[in-house]
């Protein structure tokens, strides 16, 4: 298990991580989300051991994190960088071989993964050769072929539609159903949402939420309303505790200031009996996402 | 070590397949090649003059003895019958000896006669006549003849006296020990360049985290100095294969460098040679490998490893300047990390110091490369992952504060 404990990163007067702390299971995914610059990519780097924290520790497994084998780390930059002139294959080899694995199992695991990717292209093209989705698709070959048991991805949805992304995801919940422990970033909160076991939210080095998602939405309540009734949207409005009415394709999607006024709205929405659509839950991650990083602003 | 072996093997492979490695290799010897088959057709087989000789049947025969593969010489009874057969083409030229003169007439479009070695015959011919008017016998005219032995030594001056150098190929060794410091100047500006080029194109494209996510910087850092140095060592290879070949095909080139390499001074210089090659190609790829990892891109490169070739440049130059004297300038820099690689074997060679001197700065410069070591791995792991687009020198200033607040860190 990698368990960050109360860690801090300064560099000089500025702090880029502030008293973090959360742990990652095999086989569990974590959500790190927050604003650019909020301080995932310098966690993300001190897991690697690229950067020390100030004060904190990191450990896998109990021990330092720089005991850890390179070999069980998986690691897929934000920034991509590959070999352009390189062949495919030359190049996921080589990497392969730098964690340990053996040519003639890498060369077979890469071609296993190009076909479960669906990668356009052979391995004895150039990288450059491959459109960028493609070239993408690659370095995450790259990052998971040898089977870490600690795997980290920056921004892996970048540049994917959402075809590839889904192949992503189906990738991704292969290596967890191995046992992988995976931390992931991504500022698209319908991904997150998809893959996160768990999420943890930095902003301005802090951390603002933490959680599964259910308890992360249970700090929130149940204030997101989606309703399709006879009500107007004047009528809805005037409920107590509503806070915006907003039309929503044929009803309403209603902002409550107070979970508890849904029970009102509901009996009046049924008085006459059937409705069609009458949906109360708490706000999408994306929402609240907006929320925690509006707060900073407001 | 593993690790490092694999990003060895990657370096190694990647560039010994490059057009632009082997053409760096290659060139030398294409051109060598190029000017040796040059040489060959101009020397290639000398057609054969033909000299009419009108003169006493004696004088003819023992100038008919005389003559050689490219040029003969046969008796014509008389300058009639020799223009005649001349202007026919038969012979190139009509030689006549009468009265102790000689005539030349050379036939327009015939081949040239070498006149000089005619001269040459024509005296051992009027010696041997004046000889035998005189009554002289063989014996007489040889010490009659003979030339004086002039030899030649060099000596240095040390403590009020004159030291002969050891043996004639003092000035041999100067000129081979010239000659390999231009090689370890283009080798040092050539391996430089690749080392922080190949640096700078994994950070500028951003390869260098993936890479450090599998291995150390320090395996890293291993893998690329001595990848390279196998680059290096496999153009040594290629060359003495080829000199090898030279030799064997053309056992009178072996003859002509041989004398260089003969004696005990040589000895001492090959040895001091052999050290400093190693030092200073060591020294300047580490400086290189730091360099690269300075900058943020492969086209700052060359702008951050300017000052590194400066440094090789001053050396260079430096050891050219020895031959033509000592002085505290070239003293002190044949100990200065850097610059004594280049300067020191030439004034072994020359014969300014010995080995003692040279041992000195071995050990200087063992010490320099050790620290040197240490120092540009630190700034290796602490740069390789900044970024900043302001230059290597504002880059060098934030790896130096990294590598400042890690100490304390770890004090």
């Amino acid at each position: 298990m990698l368990a960050l404990n109360q860690v801090t990163k300064r560099f000089g007067q500025t702090t880029a991580v502030d008293a973090e702390s959360f742990t990652v299971a095999p086989g569990e995914i974590l959500g790190l989300i927050g604003q650019n610059g909020a301080g995932k990519t310098t966690t993300f780097r001190m897991i690697l051991d690229f950067l020390k924290p100030t004060t904190g520790t990191i450990q896998w497994a109990g021990e330092p994190i720089a005991r850890l084998p390179r070999s069980a780390i998986g690691y897929l930059p934000e920034e991509r960088g590959l070999y352009p002139k390189m062949t495919v294959q030359a190049q996921v080899l080589y990497f392969a071989e730098l964690h340990g694995m053996r040519r003639p199992a890498a060369l077979a695991e890469l071609r296993r993964l190009m076909a479960a990717f669906a990668v356009k292209g052979k391995p004895s093209d150039k990288l450059q050769t491959l459109s960028k989705g493609n070239q993408q698709k690659i370095q995450l070959i790259a990052a998971i072929i040898h089977r870490p048991k600690l795997l980290i991805l920056d921004e892996p949805f970048s540049g994917l539609d959402p075809v590839n992304a889904d192949l992503l995801i189906q990738g991704v919940r292969a290596l967890q159903a191995g046992g992988c422990a995976i931390i992931f970033s991504s500022h698209d909160m319908h991904n997150v949402t998809a893959l996160s076991d768990r999420i943890v939210m930095l902003r301005n080095g802090q951390t603002v939420l933490a959680g599964t998602q259910a308890e992360i939405a249970a700090q929130f309540g149940r204030t997101n309303l989606t309703i399709e009734s006879p009500l107007t949207q004047a009528e809805l409005a005037a409920f107590p505790g509503v806070a915006a009415v907003v039309p929503q394709g044929s009803g309403f999607a209603v902002t409550l200031r107070d979970p508890a006024a849904g029970r009102a709205i509901f009996a009046a929405a049924t008085k006459d009996g059937y409705i069609p659509r009458f949906v109360q839950a708490a706000p999408s991650l994306e929402a609240i996402f907006k929320l925690k990083a509006g707060d900073h602003h407001a | 070590m593993r690790s490092a072996w694999v990003v060895l093997k990657q370096t190694y492979r990647k560039n010994v397949t490059s057009a632009g490695w082997l053409s760096l290799v290659l060139a030398p010897v294409i051109c060598a090649l190029a000017i040796a088959g040059f040489a060959y057709y101009l020397s290639g087989p000398s057609p054969t003059v033909q000299v009419a000789v009108v003169a006493p049947k004696a004088v003819a025969a023992t100038l008919v003895q005389s003559q050689t593969k490219t040029q003969h010489y046969r008796r014509v009874a008389s300058v009639a019958a020799a223009d005649k057969a001349t202007a026919a083409g038969r012979y190139d030229a009509v030689l006549v000896l009468q009265k102790g003169q000689a005539q030349l007439t050379q036939r327009k479009g015939g081949e040239q006669v070498a006149t000089t070695l005619l001269e040459t015959q024509l005296a051992a011919l009027q010696t041997g006549l004046a000889a035998a008017k005189l009554g002289l016998s063989a014996e007489q005219v040889a010490s009659l003849t003979a030339k004086p032995v002039l030899r030649v030594r060099t000596a240095t001056a040390k403590a009020g006296r004159l030291e002969a150098d050891a043996g004639d190929t003092a000035a041999g060794s100067t000129v081979v020990a010239v000659a390999v410091g231009f090689l370890l100047y283009l080798f040092l500006m050539t391996y430089g360049s690749i080392i922080a080029q190949e640096i700078a194109t994994e950070k500028g494209s951003r390869i260098e985290e993936s890479i450090l996510a599998a291995i150390t910087a320090t395996a890293q850092f291993m893998g690329k100095i001595l990848g390279v140095a196998a680059l290096l060592l496999t153009q040594v290879a290629v060359y003495a294969a080829a000199l090898a070949v030279a030799f064997a095909l053309r056992p009178e080139w072996w003859q002509l460098v041989r004398p260089y390499l003969n004696g005990g001074q040589s000895g001492v210089t090959l040895g001091v040679l052999a050290t400093a090659f190693v030092l200073g190609v060591l020294q300047y790829s580490l400086l290189a490998a730091g360099t690269g990892a300075l900058v943020s891109s492969v086209e700052q490169a060359g702008m951050a490893l300017m000052p590194v070739l400066m440094l090789a440049m001053i050396g260079y130059f430096a050891s050219i300047m020895v031959p033509q004297g000592g002085g505290t300038v070239l003293n002190a820099l044949s100990y200065i990390p850097f610059t004594a690689p280049l300067v020191m074997p030439v004034r072994v060679a020359a014969g300014q110091v010995g080995l003692g001197a040279a041992a000195v700065s071995g050990a200087i410069n063992l010490v320099a490369l050790i620290g040197l070591f240490g120092a540009t791995l630190r700034l290796y792991r602490v740069s390789v992952l900044v970024y900043d687009d302001r230059g290597p020198g504002a880059a060098l200033r934030q790896a130096l504060g990294l590598m400042r607040s890690e100490s304390r860190r770890q004090a």
